[in-house]
Parts: C-alpha cells; structure tokens; sequence
C-alpha cells in the first residue's frame, strides 16, 4: 500500500527556511529505509529528476542544521527534512547511476525487502 | 598469486551438464544427501545476544522450522519448533527478547527455553505424560567464530570444526566490525537455488550486468574484465578475491555520491565504514590472503548455502535457502555501524540503496536464467577459468549427492 507523509495540524512541515520543499514532503518524507526505496521505484524519471533537481542544493545544509537536533528523536519538521533528504539518497541511484527510475529490465513491483532493526 | 585456478581446484575444464539446476529428482537428492546432514549457518550469536533472547529460522527445503535459543549459563541450543502436543509451532514470530519460557499458542503447553516441557495446560485429563519426556526435540548447534551452525541430521558423527576444516581455520578470528547490526535484504525468486549461489560467486559479470552499479570499481583500465586475484580451495568450501579498481572515483556528475562520501576516508564504493575502523579486519592474515594491491573483496563460500564476503569496508553474509526445485529464498545481511548522525544516515542509506540496485541486478538476472535453463535449448554450460567456483560447487555436489555418509562425502572432497 502506498505510504504517505502525514503534517499534523498546527505543526509546520518544514523548518523554516526549508519551505520551497514542502510540496515533496508527502511522497518522499516517508519513514523507512524500504518505504523510501518503493517510492523512488514506483515513480516516474521526470518525478525523480524533480526531486533530485530541488533537495540536492539544499542537502548540505539541510544537514548541517539537522546536527543540532537527537537524531532519533527530532522534532515533526526535521524529522521530515531528514527523510528528504534521506530520499535524496534514493533518488540519486536512478539520477546518478540507472540513468532510470529504476533498475533496467527487472520486474516491477518485486519481491525485494529492506528489512531494519530501527526505521529513521 | 595463483593462476589457472581450474588446475588447481584439480577440475577438469569441459562442459558442466544443466540437468541438475531443472531436476526435480536432484533436487531431492540435494534435501536428503545435502540439506538433511551438512552444518546450515543460521546466524551470529549476536543475534542471540543476551539470555532470554531467540530466533527461528526457516529451512523450507526439509520442511524444518528452527528455535535459537539462548538459554541460562549462555548456552545456544536450537531445537525443531514443533509442539509435543500435536505438533503446532510453539512460537510464531521470528526473533524475540527476555523471554525465558514458551507457551504453545494453541493449548498453552509451556516450555523453558532449554528445551523442557513445564506445564500442560489442563494436565490431569490427559493419561499420564511424563512430561520429562516431551521436551522440544533438540537440534545439533555449534558456533565457529561467532557464527551459529545446526546440522539436522540427529545422527550426525561430524562435528562443526571438523566439517569446516581448513576453511575454518583460515578464516578465525577476523575481527567482524559491527556484528550486532546488520540490515538485511530478503528477495523470494522463481529459481533453482544453485542460480543464485553461482550468480554472487563469479566476477565474470560484474563489468557487464554490473556496469553502471559497481562495474566502474570492480574492473578498470588495468584489468576490464575484472580477473580473480587469488582463490583458496579447502573441501567442500573455497573463498576468492576479486579485483578492485585503484582509480576508481565517483564522475563530477554523481554529486549525491560525493555527498554522501564526503569527510568519509573509506576504502572503496562498498564501504559501509570508515577506514580507521576496518584497520584489524584488513590486516587480518586470510583478508585478501593473496595480498593483491588490486583487492576489492573476498568470497568465502561454506558449503552449501552460506557466503561470508570481506572487503575493505565492513563484511556482509549471503544465505540462500531451496525451496521447491524453481523457487528459493535469498537473503544478503549488510553489518553496518548504527549512525550516529544525519551524514552517517545518509551515508548508509546511499550505501544500502546501491546494494539492492546491484542484488536486484542479480536477481532479476537469475529468474532469466531460470528460465533459458528449463526450456532444455541448451544441456551445458561452457565455464571459463574465473568460474571456478561454479565448476567446484557442481563438483562438490555431485560427490555429496552420491555419498552415502556426510564422512564419505568430505573424504572424496579431500
């Protein structure tokens, strides 16, 4: 089933500074390792190459902000910038390596499972 | 170095027949002369770590679900998760903690986790059990080096240390970083297993189907096709070294590579620690045994199912389970340090992605094969020198398959 990200009322998305990102928040901010991968697979290239295009030039300083923050106990908004750029990870092996959105000539969806001990 | 690793494997270099990869009648031969009485990895005692702790495993080829347990005084034990009662699994999930007891969740017969039958629910309607009687049926569990071993064969008269003979000793003591965390990548394929065990066992292909994953770090300028370094042959077990490419370095282009790189001194693209913390693992006397300066990584593989591969970044294992003669589970565990911030996150998560791009490369690979083998087009298979394992795995097999005893069986693999 499809995993989306979810905004509780009254809190922000993003932490401030980061809204241009927020329209990426439901797809990719998804927690899990396995969830971020199915949503970079179960895309298009253009939706990838989108993504890619918007967090990569955000992605070091969405980092560097972030170590100021337990990394397994953020608050909602920067948990949600780190699972973006978490996803960024993702989406960088269809951008940087497959040149497609997924794996070519392999079927879709497959059976494979990234199974953690803890889900970031 | 060696080279000609067929003459020295002591392998003759025709064809290697098919037939054993599409038939249904070798397929029982490999559950009865194989699965049934070699030692089977089931894991690290790690994932065992404190008393209380347990894990169940399944070998779908004998029909076999296993309870690991570690029980008071320390001591790992493995027994069939089958209910005296009648025969129920005792317990249902997969891994668990701080549980020292079981209780059967359809009558609520109990069992310590030594075994021992201590309560049935209801008692004094039944007609006299002695329940001393009725524990869990124990398994045959030893640990080399950390890793758990069972042999299903109750008879069995060969010992773990002497199954894995001089394997076993080659390979003791590395100094494994991080054995307590791993993140694992599970796939079921409509296979015979042997396809994937050949498919993580050569290098043959890595600089082809490989080409945009790990091509570029596997093979180079100095060696495109990405030749053995060296190989090792002990009984039924053998391990290889693989090139590595010394140049090898993400292209301009690859800008979340280098992000997720970047403040990290690893040793190569499959590197899931920094080098300072793979310094022992790497001056370990087995760990690139030919001591090649164009290393990536080491394959050992542990007849039948279980390879243990080191490179210079950390170490990962690859279980590969039949199921049914065209259908097995695979399952390749990645021991990672836990992260400790969002880089050290996003490293691994950079890391990991790669891997299951490169295993889905395989294993969509492996069903194709699959697929070409069983339609009976072709009967052989032609195997160069880099395929050695492939060659000496049949080999081995068909010794096994043909020995009446595990004994006989490692005699003719001498």
């Amino acid at each position: 089933m499809r995993n989306m990200a979810t905004v509780p009322a009254g809190e922000r998305a993003l932490p401030a500074g980061f809204e241009a990102l927020e329209e990426f928040v439901a797809y990719w901010a998804v927690p899990g390792q396995n969830e971020r991968r199915y949503q970079r697979c179960d895309t298009t290239m253009d939706e990838i190459q989108r993504f890619y295009d918007a967090v990569y030039p955000r992605a070091d300083e969405a980092m560097a902000y972030l170590d100021k923050f337990p990394l397994r106990d953020m608050p909602g908004p920067e948990a949600r910038l780190m699972r973006l750029v978490l996803s960024l990870a993702q989406a960088s092996m269809s951008v940087e390596i497959q040149g497609a959105a997924r794996v070519p000539n392999a079927p879709w969806p497959d059976t494979v499972k990234i199974l953690t001990t803890e889900t970031l | 170095m060696r080279s000609n690793f067929t003459e020295a494997a002591g392998l003759e270099k025709g064809l290697v027949s098919m037939e054993p990869y599409r038939s249904a009648a070798y397929f029982e031969l490999e559950r009865d002369k194989v699965f049934a009485r070699t030692w089977l990895i089931m894991g690290r005692t790690e994932d065992v770590a404190n008393v209380g702790d347990y894990i169940v495993k399944e070998v779908e080829i004998c029909g076999a679900s296993i309870l690991i347990t570690r029980a008071a005084g320390d001591k790992i034990r493995a027994f069939h998760n089958v209910c005296s009662h009648r025969g129920n699994q005792v317990v249902w999930e997969d891994k668990g903690s701080r549980k020292t007891m079981f209780r059967c969740p359809y009558h609520n017969w109990t069992y310590g986790n030594d075994g021992r039958l201590l309560a049935i629910s209801d008692e004094k309607m039944f007609f006299g059990v002695d329940k001393s009687k009725c524990g869990l049926e124990p398994i045959q569990c030893d640990v080399w080096d950390g890793w758990i071993f069972i042999n299903l064969n109750p008879d069995n008269k060969v010992g773990l240390h002497d199954y894995l003979g001089e394997m076993g000793v080659f390979l003791s003591d590395i100094p494994y970083p991080n054995p307590g965390r791993s993140i694992k990548i599970q796939a079921h394929l409509k296979c015979n297993w042997k396809f994937l065990i050949d498919a993580f066992s050569e290098s043959y292909h890595i600089p082809v189907l490989h080409s945009k994953t790990i091509g570029p770090s596997f093979s180079g300028p100095s060696d495109p096709a990405g030749h053995l370094q060296n190989a090792e042959f002990f009984g039924p077990h053998h391990s290889i070294s693989l090139f590595g490419n010394p140049d090898y370095a993400p292209t301009e282009a690859q800008l979340v590579e280098r992000l997720a790189y970047k403040g990290m001194a690893s040793e190569n693209v499959l590197a899931a620690n920094q080098s300072e913390e793979t310094e022992a693992l790497r001056a370990h006397r087995s760990v690139n045994p030919g001591k090649s300066e164009t290393w990536s990584m080491d394959i050992n593989e542990f007849f039948p199912n279980f390879h243990l591969d080191v490179a210079g970044g950390g170490f990962w294992t690859h279980e590969i389970w039949p199921i049914t003669p065209d259908y097995s589970r695979y399952e390749m565990r990645f021991f990672v340090p836990k992260p400790e911030s969002v880089r050290a996150a996003f490293h691994q998560e950079h890391y990991i992605a790669r891997l299951a791009d490169v295993v889905l490369e395989d294993l969509a690979n492996v069903e194709r094969t699959q697929k070409g083998v069983a339609s009976r087009a072709k009967n052989f298979m032609i195997l160069q020198d880099n395929e050695v394992l492939i060659r000496r795995m049949m080999d081995t097999l068909d010794k096994f398959t043909v020995s009446d005893t595990l004994e006989k069986a490692l005699e003719e693999c001498a």
